[in-house]
This record gives C-alpha cells, sequence and structure tokens, in this order.
C-alpha cells in the first residue's frame, strides 16, 4: 500500500462472501466512496439489529444478506461500508429487528426488506404502468446514484418572488396526450421539448406537482362502469423523498431518471424559468395500520409518525398516517432532503402540501414556534428558495395569513381563491374583500411585516375544477373516480352560467370565454405572486370532475388541438402575463399605502366606481375599479405608467367615469374583456388610444384595463 | 455480452471504436483508453459507435468525465451511434458533452 492509500477505505471484515468495514454514520443513505466501495447508513432508535440486503437489479431474491457487526452501530446508527458492488446493477434494502408491539408504536417485522428512507434512486417502478410483480417482496428498491452531472454554469435563478408568474403542472399531464407531438410523452424528457411553448406563454416558474418517487399502483383499481384502470396518479403519497419518480424518466428503466430531470431542470433555468417541487411530507404511503411496510413504519415506526397512546396512527392528513415532522431526527431528514434537493437538483423552491402539519408537535398540537418551520426558514443551504405553504391541513387547522413565517414563508392564498370566485360570478358583499385580495391582501399580512409578494393568488389548481369548468359546472361531477361522487370539494364557488356542462349554445360559450377571460385579468392585475394552473389558458376541461387525482387519460391530459375558442384564451392569456411582465407597478414588494408618497399627486392605489374619485363599497356593489399611479413603483424598479383596471361583475351594462389620466397621457386600452377577439386585449406597447377618455361602457361581467401613455 | 474497444491515433486524433455492451462491468476499459487519449493531449476524440449495442450509465458518465478531464477545446465526436444509444445520451443530457455525426467526417473532425 502507498503511503498516498486511505487506510479507511480498506476491509476489515468479510461477510457473505464481500469484503466490510465499519461505516461512516452521516451522511445517512447509501453513498459511493471514492474508489468505488458503497457506505451503508441507516438510523433506528428502537431496532435491536439490522441486516443490508443486496439485491440484483430486478431480481426477487437476494445475492447477499450482511448483518451489521456490533462494532459497526454507533448510537443509533447503523453504518457498514461494502466493496465490489456492482453500483449499476445492485439494488439494496434493509430488515430490521426490534419489537413488534404496535400498541408500543413498534412495528418491527424482520420478514420485510424496507427501503432506505434516504435512497436517491428507486426502483420496482420505473417504468411507468408497468404491472408490478406483487409476489416479489421488495416492492421499491434502493438504487446507487452517481453524483457527477455536468451543470456546467448552471444555479438557482433566484428570480425575486413578486416577479414570478408560477405555472402549476403535472409533468405526466403536460406531454401525454398524442397531440403534445414530443418525443417521449409523459416524462420529464418530453417536458424538455415544451418549454419553448411555457417561455412563449410568459410564465418564469413552473411548479411541478410530486416528482419523489410515488406508487401509482397505490390502492389502484379497476373502475367498475368504464373498466378504466384507476391509479395514484397525482403522486401526492410519498414512497422516497429523496428519489425522483423514476416513472416520469424515459431513462428510469436505465437507472438514469436523476440525469433527465437534472437536465430538465438546467434546460429551464436556461430558459429563464425557475422550478419549484411541490413536495408532500405530511403523510408516506405507508397508510395506517392496513397499509404497507415500505420503508419508515418497519424502520422505525414510533419516531416517524405521530401515533396515538395506544399506537394507532394520527390522521391528520387524511391519508391514514402523519409524518412526526418535528421528531428531531425527522425534522433532520426533512432538511437533509431539501437541502439536497436545492443542492444537487439546482430546485429554485419548494411549494408544501398541507404544510399546517409541519406545525403539529409529535401528539398533533399546533405548535406556536414550529421549529421545523423556523429551521427551513433560516437554513443557509435553503437560504434562498422560495418557501410557500398550503396553510391549511385536514385536521382543521387553518392558516392562511397566520402561517409562521420568520420572515420567509410565502403561502397559497385560499382566500384569494374563494373571494376571487365569488366575485367574478357577482356575490354581493365581496367589493371590499376583492379590494383587499388585490393588493396583496394586506389585511392579512401587513401587521406581521409580510409584504403583498408573500400572497401566491390564484383562482384555480390542481384541487378543484379548471378555469373553464368553474364556469361551466355548478356541480363536481366526479363518478368517474369510482366513489359515488362522495369526493372531492362541494363548495366550490362556480357557476354555469346557464347549462351545467358543455353546450353548443353560442350564448353560453361566449359568456364563459369571457369568464375566464375576466378571471384572468383579475388574477394578472392583482400583487401578490400569480400561479396560474396547467391548461386554464388553454380552455382546458375535465368535464366537471373537481378531483381527478386518480385518471390516467385524457381527463388530465393536455390536449393541443385548440379550437378558435380555445386559441382566443390563449392568446389573452399570453397578453395578460405579457402585460403584468411589462408594469413593475403591478408587481410591487410592499404593501401599497393608499397614499402619496412620492409627490405624483396621485395614491399609489385609488378607488373608483362607475363615478370617478367614488368607489362603491356597499353591500349591493358588483363594481371595482382602481388606479395604480406608475411613479410608486417599489424595490429598484424604475417608474411606471399609470393603470386603470374597472371590473363591472353585475350583468347589466354600466356607465364607468373615468379619471384624469397623469398630465401628459391619455388613456389607452389593454383589456376589454367584452370586446370580440382580437380586440380585448393588446400586446405591450401596441395598445390603442381611448376614443372617450371621460367615460367608457363596461359590458356586463367584463374587465376594462386601461394604460396611461402619451398619445 | 462482451465490449471490443479498438484506438487509434494520428494527427492529434483519438479514434476509438467500440462494440458490443458498454457497462459497469466494463465501463473501466473504455475509461483507461479515454484516459491515455486524455494524456496526449488530443485536438479531438471520436467515438466510432456503429457497432455499439447498448450503452449503460457508466458509460455515458466516462464521456462525461473525458469532457471535464480534456477540457472545453477538445472536441468528442460520436460517431453513427445506434438510434437506442443516441436516444438514451439526448434524454438523459449527455449530448451537451459530444457532437453526433452520421459518418466519419473528416472535414469536420480534421477541420
Amino acid at each position: 500500500m502507498s503511503m498516498d492509500e486511505r487506510i479507511d477505505l480498506h476491509p476489515t471484515h468479510k461477510a457473505a462472501g464481500y469484503s466490510i468495514r465499519a461505516g461512516q454514520t452521516l451522511p445517512f443513505g447509501a453513498t459511493v466512496l471514492p474508489g468505488g466501495a458503497v457506505n451503508f447508513s441507516i438510523f433506528s432508535r428502537h431496532a435491536t439489529d439490522g441486516t443490508l440486503v443486496l439485491f440484483r437489479r430486478g431480481e426477487p431474491v437476494a445475492f447477499a444478506e450482511i448483518p451489521f457487526p456490533r462494532e459497526f452501530r454507533i448510537g443509533n446508527v447503523y453504518a457498514m461500508i461494502v466493496f465490489g458492488l456492482d453500483r449499476e446493477e445492485t439494488e439494496y434494502g434493509y430488515r430490521m429487528d426490534g419489537p413488534n408491539a404496535p400498541e408500543q408504536g413498534h412495528r418491527f417485522n424482520r420478514a420485510h426488506v424496507l427501503l432506505d428512507p434516504y435512497a436517491k434512486s428507486i426502483g420496482g417502478r420505473d417504468v411507468w404502468r408497468k404491472p408490478p410483480d406483487w409476489s416479489d417482496p421488495f416492492q421499491h428498491r434502493g438504487r446507487l446514484v452517481f453524483d457527477d452531472f455536468d451543470w456546467g454554469d448552471d444555479h438557482p435563478l433566484e428570480l425575486p418572488l413578486e416577479d414570478l408568474v408560477i405555472y402549476e403542472l403535472h409533468v405526466r399531464s403536460f406531454t401525454s396526450h398524442s397531440s403534445s407531438g414530443v418525443r417521449a410523452p409523459g416524462t420529464f424528457a418530453g417536458l424538455v421539448e415544451k418549454i419553448p411553448y411555457l417561455k412563449e406563454l410568459g410564465v418564469n416558474c413552473v411548479e411541478l406537482m410530486p416528482v419523489f418517487e410515488f406508487d401509482e399502483f397505490e390502492n389502484s383499481r379497476v373502475q367498475p362502469e368504464t373498466g378504466e384502470l384507476l391509479l395514484n396518479y397525482w403522486g401526492y403519497s410519498t414512497v422516497g423523498f429523496f428519489a425522483p419518480k423514476a416513472g416520469y424518466a424515459r431513462t428510469g428503466a436505465f437507472g438514469m431518471e436523476a440525469d433527465e430531470f437534472k437536465t430538465l431542470v438546467r434546460e429551464f433555468h436556461r430558459n429563464g424559468i425557475e422550478v419549484m417541487l411541490d413536495v408532500v411530507f405530511n403523510h408516506t404511503a405507508e397508510g395506517n395500520e392496513r397499509g404497507p411496510s415500505i420503508s419508515f413504519r418497519g424502520i422505525d415506526n414510533q419516531t416517524y409518525y405521530m401515533l396515538s397512546p395506544g399506537g394507532h396512527y394520527l390522521n391528520f392528513s387524511g391519508c391514514g398516517n402523519t409524518v412526526n415532522c418535528n421528531n428531531p431526527v425527522v425534522r433532520g431528514m426533512v432538511l437533509d432532503c431539501l437541502r439536497y434537493w436545492a443542492a444537487d437538483y439546482h430546485i429554485d423552491g419548494f411549494r408544501f402540501d398541507l404544510a399546517s402539519i409541519l406545525g403539529r408537535d409529535p401528539w398533533g398540537a399546533p405548535m406556536s414556534n414550529p421549529p421545523l418551520i423556523e429551521q427551513l426558514a433560516f437554513d443557509p443551504v435553503l437560504a434562498r428558495c422560495k418557501l410557500v405553504a398550503e396553510a391549511w391541513d385536514p385536521g382543521g387547522l387553518y392558516q392562511v395569513g397566520s402561517f409562521p413565517a420568520y420572515g420567509r414563508w410565502a403561502e397559497w392564498n385560499g382566500k384569494y381563491r374563494d373571494a376571487a370566485r365569488k366575485f367574478l360570478k357577482g356575490d354581493l358583499g365581496l367589493v371590499g374583500e376583492m379590494a383587499q385580495r388585490v393588493q396583496g391582501s394586506p389585511d392579512l399580512y401587513a401587521s406581521a411585516g409580510r409584504g403583498a409578494a408573500v400572497s401566491v393568488n390564484f383562482i384555480t389548481a390542481h384541487d378543484g375544477f379548471t378555469l373553464r369548468d368553474l364556469f361551466s359546472y355548478d356541480r363536481k361531477h366526479n363518478l368517474a373516480n369510482g366513489e359515488n361522487n362522495n369526493d372531492g370539494a362541494n363548495d366550490n364557488e362556480s357557476w354555469n352560467c346557464g347549462w351545467e356542462g358543455e353546450t353548443d349554445d353560442p350564448g353560453i360559450n361566449a359568456l364563459r370565454r369571457r369568464m375566464i377571460k375576466n378571471a384572468l385579468a383579475l388574477l394578472f392585475v392583482s400583487r401578490g405572486t400569480p400561479m396560474l394552473l396547467m391548461g386554464d389558458e388553454l380552455g382546458r376541461t375535465q368535464l366537471g370532475n373537481n378531483n381527478t387525482y386518480c385518471h390516467d387519460n385524457p381527463l388530465n391530459w393536455v390536449d393541443w388541438t385548440l379550437d378558435d375558442s380555445q386559441e382566443e384564451i390563449l392568446r389573452f392569456a399570453r397578453r395578460c402575463i405579457a402585460f403584468r411582465r411589462a408594469h413593475p407597478i403591478l408587481r410591487g414588494r410592499a404593501h401599497l399605502r393608499n397614499a402619496d408618497y412620492v409627490g405624483s399627486g396621485l395614491p399609489d392605489i385609488s378607488w373608483h366606481g362607475t363615478q370617478a374619485w367614488r368607489a362603491d363599497w356597499s353591500g349591493v356593489s358588483r363594481v371595482l375599479a382602481f388606479m395604480l399611479c406608475g411613479r410608486h413603483t417599489d424595490n429598484g424598479t424604475p417608474e411606471d405608467n399609470t393603470l386603470y383596471a374597472a371590473f363591472n361583475m353585475h350583468w347589466e351594462w354600466l356607465g364607468f367615469e373615468l379619471p384624469t389620466p397623469p398630465a401628459g397621457s391619455r388613456w389607452h386600452v389593454f383589456a376589454n374583456t367584452a370586446a370580440p377577439s382580437p380586440a380585448d386585449c393588446w400586446p405591450p406597447g401596441s395598445e390603442p388610444l381611448l376614443a372617450d377618455q371621460r367615460h367608457i361602457g363596461l359590458d356586463g361581467r367584463s374587465v376594462l384595463i386601461l394604460i396611461a401613455k402619451a398619445p | 455480452m462482451t465490449l471490443t474497444i479498438t484506438s487509434e491515433a494520428a494527427a492529434g486524433i483519438v479514434k476509438i471504436t467500440l462494440a458490443g455492451h458498454l457497462n459497469a462491468a466494463n465501463a473501466p476499459e473504455f475509461q483507461r483508453e479515454i484516459e491515455k487519449a486524455a494524456a496526449l493531449p488530443p485536438t479531438a476524440v471520436v467515438l466510432l459507435l456503429g457497432e455499439l449495442e447498448y450503452m449503460s450509465s457508466a458509460g455515458l458518465r466516462i464521456i462525461l468525465f473525458g469532457k471535464q478531464k480534456m477540457g472545453p477545446k477538445v472536441k468528442i465526436y460520436a460517431v453513427a451511434p445506434l438510434a437506442e444509444v443516441r436516444e438514451t445520451i439526448r434524454l438523459s443530457g449527455f449530448h451537451h458533452a459530444l457532437t453526433f455525426l452520421e459518418t466519419y467526417d473528416a472535414s469536420v473532425i480534421e477541420a
């Protein structure tokens, strides 16, 4: 041995035909060491013993089982270095010994081969929808990854939150339809081919619905009426937190899903688009007492899950179990996981599904100062990642406006969604609340020192109706889910415009198009951070189904064959996004003050109605108009045009008196949703002069947006 | 399935012919050839892939290793890869490290 060889990388033991030595306790997981040996490290507080189980790729019988010698355990960590493994062909898991005493919270069972919670690549479901071999005792198989991706000069984009236009997207749905025209439909590689579309649309952040490894066959079943196989399609049920969904990669079968996903991120970044992941830490795929032992349950049930005193799973997620997020070890796993995605995948941000659960203590009680949420806020690796909370959980905790933010967290603003939907369909009593919502909800955030951008504004998201369905259905139509229409939300605040579902009635269809445009206009002139649901810009329908979690079919897939009306909506959406991105006054980070603090002669925002400077705040009003003074831009952005937006949500035509534009400028029309396409909106810079600068009539249920500029 | 590797170097151009299956077990042989090439150093490395039926992740990573070792000035060409090999390279994002050619084109490689 030469002097420069590492002595700590030489075997000391022999077991099951392999050379081994005591491993490095940290990091957890399987790590390929210099020279090619592999370090395996796993935590279990309550196990009495553990065994590393090694398989050849896809084979049901292990080729080696290596018990951890006593001297290989330090504290509660079992660690072993194994030499001479084929890094491409080896799959690994663990058997953990310990008490099988559910009433005490322990569910150890040596018969189970368990997935490493830190596995960075997971086989077993690496080809989408390939029927599993249910007789295989090891369904989700840890694999080894190489950390040599060539990022070049790529790095997270760190775009200001207030400048984002977020696009919520399901990887498989976006390109699975035959009309997508991509070479690798339904995959990360397929999504790369659609980046030009997203760039042209104008979004600069994609929020990917779950891409951590999940089992599409979890709770799969045949729909009795259609014979269709229903799946765990959306993937809100994590199997492994550190591994990308291999079945979403065309190269997953070759174990190259990490490379394919990193390529996707790199290409998004090259096109100025951030990547945010929708992460599901609130529960796992192991379900309740009747669920499978995949990983956590058999490794250390009492540590990883919230349990009742009798050892039953507490179910704040509505999915059978609740991850014990504020146990210090689990907290560490969540932190390790997010750091890994930020550092190794260059992820720009995270949206936390049912994030309020992250603020519950091990017994389920909400905490005033939840350590996990605080730790994520102050973590040095995550310091510039966006952190967005879905600030509620099915256990009844609703924290929109009160999520513990530590100056870092943004929120999905469910109150924006609810108010906007009601206002758009003409409900009474909404004008006052909408004035708050279009300002970035200062009523929710300002008192805590939180700016406008923390309000992620949305009208639709994956849960619920699409935008087209929001104005095509009064009620959900979820029978295709096989749950007797009992699943999905009932409080949709939708309106069918006079007919339930699809119709040939041109008047109703025209009204629906206009309602969609009204919603888009509202979303993109509101302060805060807008989020658009995939396909809403195309008038995508789910035929009234507001919970399509189980459908791997055209109900979820984007159909890229567009008719004229869809082209019309797409053009409108593109121009609205372009308008927003052209006007920093719409994207301020701070809250508006309703005052003139730059000496422009106009307040930063002023409120109007059918009469200029006289907003109607009464409970019978359906009208809201506001003017944003372009000299009140913040955050170092240059002076902007002054803008005026008027919303007539009454069903009747109303005349509006316009405020006088700043001296030297005249009103030009950016959008009028009542105007026939293509005169319904204009590209930035080409807005036509408004003929009458003092008065304008707005058709019922229509939106007008004006820009003041020199004629 | 075995891997056959032949290599020749002339006028600063290293030609490496790969035939059969390139996987984790035999990737070190390929790596040795790449390391030999890098030591010259060459102006270009030409991988003749017309008879390579399969290239695993480990094989692709050797190309990446070569690219990083030899630097951006040394072009790596992949000549006549079979469709499956070419597609795997493209989908996994490794295509940025090399240039595809349908045939050995001296006017490009030796220019």
